[in-house]
């Protein structure tokens, strides 16, 4: 497959008075799997779109591969899509969605059926099965699996999926997260990939843009944004974390304490050795069973709980009730409040 | 409970039985008769084989056909347009405007029509009767066809764009498949309608006017025929309720407006 680089320079759009998209600005390098991450109606699946060209910005360029397309129509882009409501062709059997595209490129009847044949396979569904099957005679899952084929079966230059996975079983979800990342890795095809999910997000990327409000607020490897968020923003939708105001240790700043789950320790007494940020006391308020983990839950006061993550036989010391010491690893940052 | 049901629905299939089948049926009755009363076939001979009224048929028939092609040829990118091109907040006024010559009677809409060709110098002829026919009927094909449109969704047109598809390809391949009930309801009612229309080809046809539902006029009210004019009524409503049946037949379970 043919991966190209994308650039979004300067994308803006409104509808109305409401500024959907400002000044997004970013670049996926060939073959690369990047992700837009983001709550619901931030505006991802605009700049989708947008970039897709099937809705013109206000202002700003799509450049593929270092050439403006900002003007050219969603025909000529040579790219293939799934949606967030798939699309399939109700009319059409498995093998004629899949074939659509092929179809409008002039490739002979044989070529068709040996590449709607190989794309089942690459998403491994069984071509004799579901040749002839109509959408609606399959399930959620397989759909997605047509609605993928379909979309790579055109060799696209650049593959975009628009939360393909938000309305499907938490299985067969982790399923077809395994499954894209094999495809991604079979066909290097350039991805872009929007979800309001970071567990998705995390397992798929190799980068990440988080945005919030049409606008970016930090793109980097998710690694990066885990360990160095550079908003309250970033740091409380990208991973679990627990976000302290100081005024709770006593501190007159308007500052916040934000440390990951396993930055955050707890003790039975004050711990003699120091180096720790802050301590805090608390009462442990639940305690959740995870595997080989165990999720605790430590009440401060009122407002305030904080959660740690401890191995299950050192959780075996907690139970609900007791009263702890919360103390936060060097590893914690102090950042301003917003 | 089901004895309310059919005490509650008595009225109108009483309605139906004395003002819509009786009628008919004396028709049908008629239609076999001769002038003196005795039952027979003649009249029915007599009109599938005078050439006249063959002539007169396939003339009706070419109207029809035409004013059904037309209808689609315009309600086609009207009912698209309404759906996927006017935003939310304007369709419904855009829908109004389309409808309103409907508001006034059609008996007055083909005046109205007469009133516009004459200062325009436009002879009464084949071209005004296709206009007035296309304009009367216009909107019972427009009608099933946005019914259609509306179930045709936006992503699935953009899914078919990304893929490579454009202008006619998209028509041929997406929408008119996708909207293929709304379609044929709309060419079955315009089609059947058209065929034994009367009063537009009278008032707007000219000399090119003399169609079908003409000559039946003819029959009963000129020549005082009665039993070759509702002979030749009911081959007309035969055909047509084939044509009718053979729609059903066609869209059941499609979503069709008679499915
Ligand atoms: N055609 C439109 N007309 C008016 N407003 C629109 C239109 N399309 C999107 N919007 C608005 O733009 C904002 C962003 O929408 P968008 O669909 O891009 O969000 P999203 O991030 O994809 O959300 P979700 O995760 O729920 O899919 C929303 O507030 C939405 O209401
Ligand atoms: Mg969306």
């Amino acid at each position: 497959m043919r991966g190209i680089s994308l650039d979004v320079m300067e994308i803006t759009k409104s509808y109305g008075k409401q500024k959907v998209l400002d000044k997004v600005n970013l670049k996926v390098e060939r073959k690369e799997f990047f992700t837009i991450l983001g709550p619901s109606g931030c505006g991802k699946t605009t700049l989708l779109h947008i970039i897709a060209g099937l809705v013109t910005p206000d202002s700003g360029k799509i450049l593929f591969d270092g050439k403006d397309v900002t003007n050219e129509p969603p025909h000529k882009r040579d790219i293939g899509m799934v949606f967030q409501d798939l699309a399939l062709f109700p009319h059409m059997t498995v093998a004629e969605n899949i074939a659509f595209g092929l179809k409008l490129r002039n490739k002979s009847e044989q070529e068709i059926k040996a590449r709607v044949k190989e794309m089942l396979e690459l998403v491994r569904l069984n071509p004799s099965e579901v040749w002839n099957k109509y959408p609606a005679q399959l399930s959620g899952g397989q759909q997605q699996r047509v609605a993928l084929a379909r979309a790579l079966a055109v060799e696209p230059r650049l593959l975009l999926l628009d939360e393909p996975l938000s309305h499907i079983d938490y299985k067969i979800k982790q399923e077809l997260l395994a499954e894209l990342r094999r495809i991604h890795k079979e066909t290097g095809v350039t991805t872009l990939y929007v979800t309001h999910d970071q567990n998705e997000a995390m397992y798929l990327s190799d980068r990440i843009a988080v945005m919030n409000y049409g606008r970016i607020e930090q793109i980097g490897t998710p690694e990066e944004l885990y360990n160095n968020p550079a908003s309250l923003f970033v740091a409380s939708f990208f991973g679990d974390a627990n976000i302290v105001p100081l005024k709770l240790i006593g501190n007159e700043e308007n500052k916040i304490l934000f440390a990951r789950l396993d930055n955050t320790v707890i003790f039975k007494e004050q711990p003699i050795k120091d180096g720790y940020l802050a301590y805090l006391k608390g009462v442990i308020s639940d305690k959740v069973f995870m595997g080989p983990q165990v999720l605790l839950e430590i009440r401060i006061d009122e407002k305030h709980t904080v959660k740690t993550i401890l191995p299950r036989n050192e959780a075996t010391k907690y139970n609900i009730g007791d009263e702890v010491i919360v103390a936060f690893t060097s590893e914690a940052k102090i950042i301003e409040a917003q | 409970m089901k004895k309310t049901g059919v005490i509650l629905a008595l009225p109108a299939v009483i309605f139906l039985i004395v003002f819509f089948f009786a009628p008919f049926v004396f028709l049908i009755y008629k239609s076999f008769q001769s002038n003196i009363g005795i039952l027979t076939i003649q009249n029915y001979l007599k009109v599938l084989t005078d050439t006249f009224y063959i002539r007169i048929s396939l003339y009706s028939l070419e109207i029809a056909l035409i004013t059904t092609l037309l209808c689609i040829l315009i309600a086609y990118p009207a009912s698209y347009y309404l759906v996927h091109v006017v935003s939310d907040k304007y369709r419904g006024l855009v829908l109004a405007i389309l409808i309103s010559p409907f508001w006034i009677d059609f008996l007055i809409r083909a005046y109205a029509l007469k009133a516009f060709f004459f200062p325009l110098g436009i002879k009464e002829g084949f071209f005004t009767l296709i206009y007035g026919m296309v304009y009367d009927y216009f909107l019972f094909m427009l009608l099933p066809l946005y019914a259609s449109m509306t179930g045709v969704s936006k992503t699935i047109i953009n899914a078919a764009r990304i893929q490579g598809a454009s202008g006619l390809t998209l028509a041929r391949k997406i929408i008119i498949p996708l909207t293929i009930p709304g379609l044929v309801a709309g060419s079955t009612i315009v089609f059947m309608m058209s065929l034994t229309e009367f009063v537009i080809p009278a008032m707007l046809g000219g000399t090119s006017g003399y169609t079908l539902g003409y000559a039946i006029y003819d029959l009963f009210f000129i020549y005082r025929d009665i039993y070759r004019g509702s002979a030749l009524s009911v081959i007309i409503s035969a055909l047509s309720l084939l044509v009718a049946y053979y729609y059903i037949k066609k869209t059941r379970g499609q979503g069709g407006i008679f499915a």
